[in-house]
């Protein structure tokens, strides 16, 4: 158990600590329901357009209910399964207006998702750190609507710092150092890496400068997380002072801090990408020899299941950084908390309860 | 006998010896109707420096003139000079750029240093032509006189030597970016065709043209540097074994090989019965792997007896007679891609079957198929006599048709171009179109149809995104930090640009993306109304609008007519019209209308109209069918009968039901104590209407509710001068239930296909089908812009 700074409480940060917080999170199922059920119905819109379309589309023109009969040389038009060459073809137009239609839905939904997760940030902390026991909800919209503005700047302090990455993983200075100094790729060549001698040896490098990007954005992800955590841990305000002392923490405990981080990644990666998407495929074979509505319900339902386990598993994050940040946090240098031993308005506070114990289970709105 | 009938009858006799002779000298020169299928038969020997990218070479040219010309000045490509310099035909046309590169570098070209004809030098009298654009900069087609006119079956020698500087392959041909991998095609001085009545047909290299050469043999001889020894392929087959002395290997290769100089080839009916090949290339890769396998037409009989059956049947052979020879399939992949060689193997084999059994055997004893080093891929999915080129990658499932693809249209290229050698230039659709018509009934047949993979930093996921990603540009794309527009000074920048790996965790592929499978003769459709009416078919390679237009023309819309041919001649006469076109042409120079009337006469029907229709314009064909139903409606109003006038009330019930419906019609129950009502019947409006000038017989099936199906054909008659057509249905006790035009699918040019047919009732699957993949798709991609918000 490691040394508190704000709570008397041991805070278990060892290689388990994901496990407990993915627990913790399960809990609260009302939290995760929210966050899970605005985003589907900031997605539903473009499911809505795309039922309307097809059905149009579709109307009195293509087999009902996709009943194919093998070697029936209808077959060629079945598009229940896939979407065929004389499909795409013949509706390209309308394909075309339709895709335009969602990208620009899309750009609107996606900055709405956007700040739906600066919100959500604020209210996982929130709940997190009050550790309540009722008005779960409440508290948690209240913390969305309390650090909003904070983590709204600090968003755009990712921004920047993600689009510095960007450009230096995939700009001139890459190009000119790596693959020019460091792996003798002419200039003429930086593009399309024609001067390796085999295709290995082009992916290698394409692997390695992917793979340098995508680390580096999850780091930002990572120390964007603990940065909001500590803002809403100490109530700070500034969001560079939060951001440069959540990098230096990050640097001096990389394992106790990213370590929880990357299980929950691979918590996801398993049973999200893997397990649900396998059993997402599975559902596809079927549909590809009985097409019916009840197959694409069932796919339907996967992927919200999907969903489901990323949002507990968002808020399962929050949870680990809550609790290491609670361990590797420095309280400023100021005076006790006065109010400590006074307590707070109303007379002298005492512990009302366990509240989050190992072997609890409370549920609450 | 006086002395005048003397003097007579010697004269006929002269006259009548000297036609037989000259019937014979034309049987055995094979001077055929066509006037243009010569002889050029060469020796060439090479030396070859790849580090330096060099090549020194001697040819000697045999050339005999099959035509009825005398002929009095020799014409030759050089095509290696089209990648000399920025200014050449080729690289203008190109916009300077060949797959893709700018082409600044790596730069090749060919200097013919002697000419000899006998003691006569005549490297001096060499004129460089430009006989398509007049273009000065361009050197790739250069002519010089003979010393001496060649006659009608006589026979010119010409000794030529000449330097090579090999240009990086950029296209096709030259060497690697790493130096290691050569791939020699067009790398000698090439003589053109010579047409009796027309001349040279030497045409400069284009960026949308291939090759044309006569027929005739080769014998090479390949000096390399010593690491190159037992890794070099060639066109024909290696001649006795390779000499190493002094750090070289000296490899010589013959084609056709010795065996199949003297091997008759069973199919070849109008020209010489013997083997010839028109070209030759090369490649040598130390690092390459050699695996053999020879190719048995009973196995794949074996697996399809079915179609062997089909084609018997088709050509009238008895059935058990058709058989292939034997071919020694060699690859030579690159080491990272040797675990492919079986299904490049694989591939070429059922390319040699089924165009085999279809046009006729692969006569020569050996093909090669090559894979290209990663910095020489620009030399992939080529043809040349008896060798081609593939191209692959790591990662590759055969459903995806890489490179299974590529090596059976580039096989396929063996029996269109490379046996029935037509002219590239001037008519690319002839092999090109045919080979692509070919090479989707082989993979479909073989593959199935084609499975799409998204991929993510190069490995593949089955399926593919639905809908779009959000908008990105604009205040969008700042919106979404996709791209921000900085201005000129600072430029863009997008934090949340994705890479291959990001794009995998945003997209969750294996829990959002949808299958898609493509037929790939359905391919070939989208491909032909990419520019439906751009240009016709028959228009010479660098005459189309542009390099769009030329690939539509040249490969998917030739395909798409030749596919749609067996609608109108039927399978068995359409197989019987092009083994006859192949049979008589090869080892010749077919033009357009040599392949129309082969086929006519080989196939028993008269479609010229077709092809002049379908290759020589741009017409084309848009049916569509609307149908409306409903019950015959009810008698009411004043009705004369034996007393004059009365009125005639509705019956008590429903209102006639009409279609279109979402639901079926209800039928009103009959009131209690009253009779049934009298069955309705159903009245009909079905009309077939045509967009387009195209006349084309179709077919329209008509199938009712109660299972009955009634057909109509709109013939090519009664199309004229109308473009739509009411079927005469006669009322009836069911409902439509559908109607389709073209109901067996055999014609794959209706620019849509949407309209072509019309159900009562409505598909609900696909429109749920689609809508959950657009969702499911957004909710995770939402998911992911939320958790980088917070």
């Amino acid at each position: 158990m490691g040394r508190t700074y704000l709570t008397d409480e041991p805070v278990p940060t060892g290689p388990l600590l994901f496990l407990r917080s993915i627990r913790k999170v399960v809990e609260r199922p009302p939290l995760w329901l929210i966050t899970w059920s605005l985003i589907a119905l900031t997605a539903l819109p473009v499911g809505v357009v795309w039922n309307t379309w097809f059905r149009d589309a579709v109307a009195h023109r293509y087999q009902p209910d996709a009943a194919v009969d093998a070697g029936d040389a209808f077959a060629w038009d079945d598009i229940a399964y896939s979407l065929t060459a004389s499909f795409t073809h013949d509706h390209a137009e309308g394909l075309s207006n339709l895709n335009k239609a969602t990208a620009n839905l899309g750009a609107v939904l996606a900055f709405a998702a956007i700040l739906l997760g600066v919100f959500a940030a604020g209210g996982w902390l929130q709940v997190i750190l009050e550790r309540t026991h009722g008005h779960s909800l409440r508290r948690f919209f209240l913390g969305g609507a309390r650090y909003f503005w904070r983590f709204l700047r600090l968003l755009l302090l990712s921004a920047v710092l993600l689009a510095l990455w960007n450009k230096l993983i995939y700009g001139d200075l890459w190009d000119k150092y790596v693959l020019g100094g460091l792996f003798e790729v002419p200039s003429s060549d930086w593009k399309t890496l024609e001067n390796q001698s085999s295709e290995w040896g082009m992916r290698r490098l394409m692997w390695l400068r992917d793979g340098c990007h995508a680390l580096g954005f999850a780091l930002i992800l990572a120390w964007g997380t603990f940065a909001r955590t500590r803002m809403a841990l100490l109530d700070g305000t500034s969001v560079l002072k939060a951001g440069l002392l959540t990098g230096f923490a990050i640097l001096f405990h990389p394992i106790k801090t990213l370590r929880p981080l990357f299980s929950i990644f691979l918590v996801e990666l398993v049973l999200v990408t893997l397990l649900l998407g396998a059993l997402s495929r599975e559902l596809e074979d079927v549909l590809k020899d009985s097409p019916s509505q009840g197959i694409v319900a069932a796919m339907l339902v996967v992927g919200l299941v999907g969903l489901m386990v990323r949002e507990i598993l968002r808020g399962a994050r929050y949870h680990a950084s809550v609790k290491v940040s609670q361990e590797i946090v420095r309280r400023p240098a100021q005076q006790p908390d006065p109010w400590r031993a006074v307590g707070g308005p109303g007379g002298p506070q005492y512990p009302v309860g366990e509240g989050e114990g190992e072997g609890e289970t409370y549920v609450s709105l | 006998m006086g002395t005048r009938n003397f003097q007579g009858l010697a004269l006929g006799l002269v006259c009548g010896l000297g036609l037989a002779t000259l019937g014979t000298a034309r049987a055995t020169l094979g001077m055929l109707q066509d006037n243009r299928s010569s002889r050029a038969d060469y020796q060439i020997f090479a030396r070859v420096e790849p580090s330096e990218r060099t090549l020194e070479g001697k040819e000697t040219l045999t050339w005999l003139n099959r035509s009825e010309d005398r002929v009095g000045e020799a014409w030759f490509h050089l095509h290696h000079n089209a990648f000399s310099n920025s200014h050449s035909t080729h690289l203008w046309e190109a916009g300077g750029k060949l797959r893709g590169h700018t082409v600044d570098s790596g730069w090749g070209w060919q200097e013919v240093t002697s000419i000899r004809v006998g003691e006569h030098e005549l490297v001096d009298a060499m004129v460089f032509r430009a006989p398509d654009d007049g273009r000065e900069e361009d050197r790739t087609v250069f002519s010089v006189k003979l010393p001496e006119v060649v006659p009608p079956g006589g026979r010119v020698v010409m000794e030529i030597e000449w330097k090579a500087q090999l240009p990086r392959v950029r296209r096709r041909t030259g060497v690697s970016g790493d130096g290691n991998f050569l791939l020699m095609a067009h790398w000698f001085p090439k003589l053109g065709v010579y047409e009796g009545g027309r001349g040279w047909n030497c045409h400069q290299f284009h960026a949308s043209t291939e090759f044309y050469g006569d027929f005739g043999s080769y014998d090479v001889t390949l000096d390399l540097p010593e690491e190159y020894a037992d890794h070099i392929g060639a066109s024909g087959v290696q001649s006795g074994e390779a000499t190493i002395a002094d750090g070289r290997v000296t490899t010589r290769y013959l084609a056709p090989s010795s065996a199949d100089r003297g091997y008759r080839d069973p199919v070849a009916s109008g020209a010489t019965p013997r083997p010839r090949v028109h070209g030759f290339a090369w490649t040598a890769d130390p690092d390459n792997i050699i695996t053999e396998h020879i190719f048995k037409f009973q196995d794949w009989k074996d697996r399809y007896p079915e179609e062997v059956s089909r084609v018997e049947d088709a050509t009238g052979m008895t059935p058990g007679s058709l058989t292939l020879r034997d071919v020694r399939v060699v690859s030579l992949m690159q080491p990272e891609h040797a675990g492919q060689a079986d299904r490049h193997i694989e591939a070429t084999e059922a390319a040699l079957f089924f165009y085999g059994i279809w046009f006729g055997e692969y006569p020569y004893e050996q093909v090669t198929v090559v894979d290209p080093a990663f910095s020489g891929k620009a030399a992939g999915g080529m043809e040349y006599p008896t060798l081609f080129t593939s191209g692959t990658s790591l990662f590759t499932e055969a459903a995806s048709y890489r490179p299974e693809s590529v090596t059976v249209h580039e096989c396929g290229h063996q029996f269109w171009y490379g046996l029935v050698g037509n002219n590239e230039y001037e008519a690319a659709w002839l092999d090109e179109g045919f080979n692509s018509f070919a090479d989707s009934e082989v993979l479909v047949r073989v593959y199935g149809p084609q499975r799409s993979v998204t991929k993510y930093s190069g490995l593949p996921v089955w399926g593919k995104r639905v809908s779009s990603d959000p908008a990105r540009t604009g205040l969008a794309g700042a919106l979404t930090g996709q791209y921000i527009d900085l201005g000129k000074k600072l430029g863009a920048v997008s934090p949340l640009g994705l890479t291959s790996f990001l794009s995998f965790w945003r997209d969750q592929p294996l829990l959002t993306l949808a299958e898609n499978q493509t037929d790939p003769r359905w391919s070939d459709r989208t491909g032909y109304l990419s520019a439906a009416d751009v240009d016709p078919v028959a228009t010479n390679a660098w005459e189309y609008r542009d390099r769009s237009s030329y690939r539509t023309n040249s490969y998917p819309r030739p395909a798409v007519v030749l596919r749609s041919l067996q609608a109108i001649v039927g399978d068995k006469p359409f197989l019987s019209g092009m083994k006859h076109y192949s049979a008589q042409w090869r080892y010749r120079h077919p033009y357009p209308e040599d392949f129309y009337a082969s086929f006519n006469e080989g196939s028993g029907a008269d479609v010229g109209w077709y092809f002049a229709d379908l290759f020589e314009t741009t017409a084309t064909v848009d049916w569509s069918i609307n149908v409306a139903q409903s019950e015959t409606p009810a008698l009411i109003g004043m009705v004369q009968g034996a007393d004059g006038f009365a009125m005639v009330e509705a019956p008590k019930g429903a209102e006639p039901a009409t279609e279109p419906a979402t639901e079926p019609a209800v039928e009103p129950a009959p009131s209690e104590g009253e009779p049934d009502a009298p069955p309705v019947d159903w009245i009909y409006d079905v009309v077939v209407s045509r967009k387009g000038t195209l006349r084309l017989p179709v077919q329209i099936e008509v199938q009712f509710t109660g299972g009955d199906i009634e057909s109509f054909e709109w013939t090519r008659e009664a199309q004229e001068g109308t473009n739509w057509w009411r079927l005469p249905i006669e009322p009836g006790p069911n409902k439509i239930k559908r109607v389709l035009v073209d109901p067996a699918r055999r014609y794959y040019l209706d620019v849509n296909m949407a309209d072509n047919q019309w159900y009562s009732g409505k598909d609900l699957v696909a429109p749920l089908r689609w809508s959950e993949r657009a969702f499911t798709q957004y909710a995770h991609l939402l998911h992911w812009y939320s958790s980088l918000g917070g």
